[in-house]
């Protein structure tokens, strides 16, 4: 039996300051863990490979990498994790992308704070499932 | 005004042969900006150097329900982004950025309370509260500043009809040497009293007229980016 972690690990990649020090707060209080942030997309894949969260929420629109760019190299490099992408913009064609891209859901930020809990825990019942059973004793194939 | 719905044909028709077309191509040879807005702010006619100064390359032709009925317009349309990537007039996402901060503040009080975490909750709201003073006010004057060119016009030709008992308008839309959007409102009415706006310019008794000036779709970047 596969088991959520107690708290899932969450990455955040937003370069709005305020905004990501908001969700923080709102995910800590609502029972996750949050293992790192970053202001940039090639941090934010950085930390992802570093940190291995199952959940990485990241901006569309970020300094140095954007969040779909961002997206693929994270799931190329751990497909268990997650992407949620957080945009300003309601866009079938953009959420569209991020799906091609990899990610687990998209969120646009009209209606997100509605939203977030429950796409979260969604993801992490997927990155669970996703590792596979034993993952983490799993040695190199 | 085109006539979709039984109304007269007008200016954006542009049947060959007809005064539009004529009217259409005329203005098209012009090289000062000439255009035309109906009572609610839409582009009926826009000449290249108009559209040239909005940083609005491209025109085309809308259909719009109206009460009275479908209507063609003459509408034109705006990039997303400037040339240096950012996103263009009046649709920027700072205030999204704010709303979504508050939304996420309004979800955390909402959880602190149903923990019955009064004292956390209430210091939640209180964050909520300065950043719609702050933050999303900010980003809310920051898109009223950058529409203003558009939004004045119709309010100096508003005060016309409502105060200046004039016969005459006159709506200039220049670009100066210095590469200003110059936007001018003036008419030959009743004018007014200099005393009154406190050393501000004008001219006295015949008539009135208003000048904004901006800068530029270059300079107008370039104040962006600060």
């Amino acid at each position: 039996v596969r088991r959520l972690p107690p708290r899932p690990r969450v990455l955040l990649a937003d370069d709005h300051a305020r905004l990501r020090e908001a969700l923080r707060d709102l995910l800590v209080e609502t029972g996750f863990e949050v293992v790192g942030e970053s202001g940039d997309g090639a941090d934010a894949v950085a930390m992802a490979r570093a940190l291995e969260p199952d959940i990485v929420v990241i901006d569309l629109r970020m300094p140095v990498l954007n969040g779909l760019d961002a997206t693929r190299l994270i799931k190329d490099a751990r497909p268990a994790t997650q992407v949620v992408v957080l945009s300003a913009f309601e866009s079938p064609e953009l959420e569209r992308q991020a799906q091609e891209a990899g990610a687990f859901a998209y969120l646009d930020k009209g209606t997100m704070a509605r939203r977030v809990h429950r796409v979260l825990l969604g993801a992490a019942v997927r990155a669970v499932l996703a590792a596979g059973p034993g993952a983490s004793e799993a040695g190199p194939a | 005004v085109d006539g979709v719905g039984g109304q007269r044909s007008g200016v954006g028709a542009e049947r060959p042969g007809t005064a539009d077309a004529i009217l259409r191509s005329a203005i098209d040879g012009i090289s000062d900006p000439v255009y035309a807005k109906d009572t609610e702010g839409r582009y009926l006619l826009a000449n290249p150097a108009a559209c040239a100064i909005a940083g609005r390359p491209e025109r085309f032709r809308q259909q719009l329900a109206t009460p009275a009925g479908p209507r063609v317009y003459q509408a034109l349309k705006a990039p997303w982004r400037d040339a240096g990537g950012r996103i263009a007039v009046g649709l920027h996402d700072g205030p999204v950025q704010g709303l979504a901060t508050l939304g996420f503040e309004l979800a955390r009080a909402r959880a602190l309370l149903a923990k019955g975490k009064a004292g956390p909750a209430m210091a939640a709201l209180g964050e909520c509260e300065a950043d719609v003073a702050g933050e999303v006010a900010a980003a809310l004057r920051r898109i009223m500043h950058d529409l203003r060119p558009l939004l004045l016009d119709q309010q100096g030709l508003a005060n016309v009809a409502d105060h200046a008992h004039a016969s005459r308008v006159e709506v200039r839309l220049e670009r100066s040497a210095a590469g200003e959007v110059v936007l001018s409102v003036g008419d030959d009415g009743a004018g007014f009293d200099p005393a009154r706006l406190g050393g501000a310019g004008g001219a006295v008794g015949f008539g009135t007229t208003v000048e904004a000036r901006v800068p530029g779709p270059s300079g107008a970047a370039e104040g962006r980016r600060s």
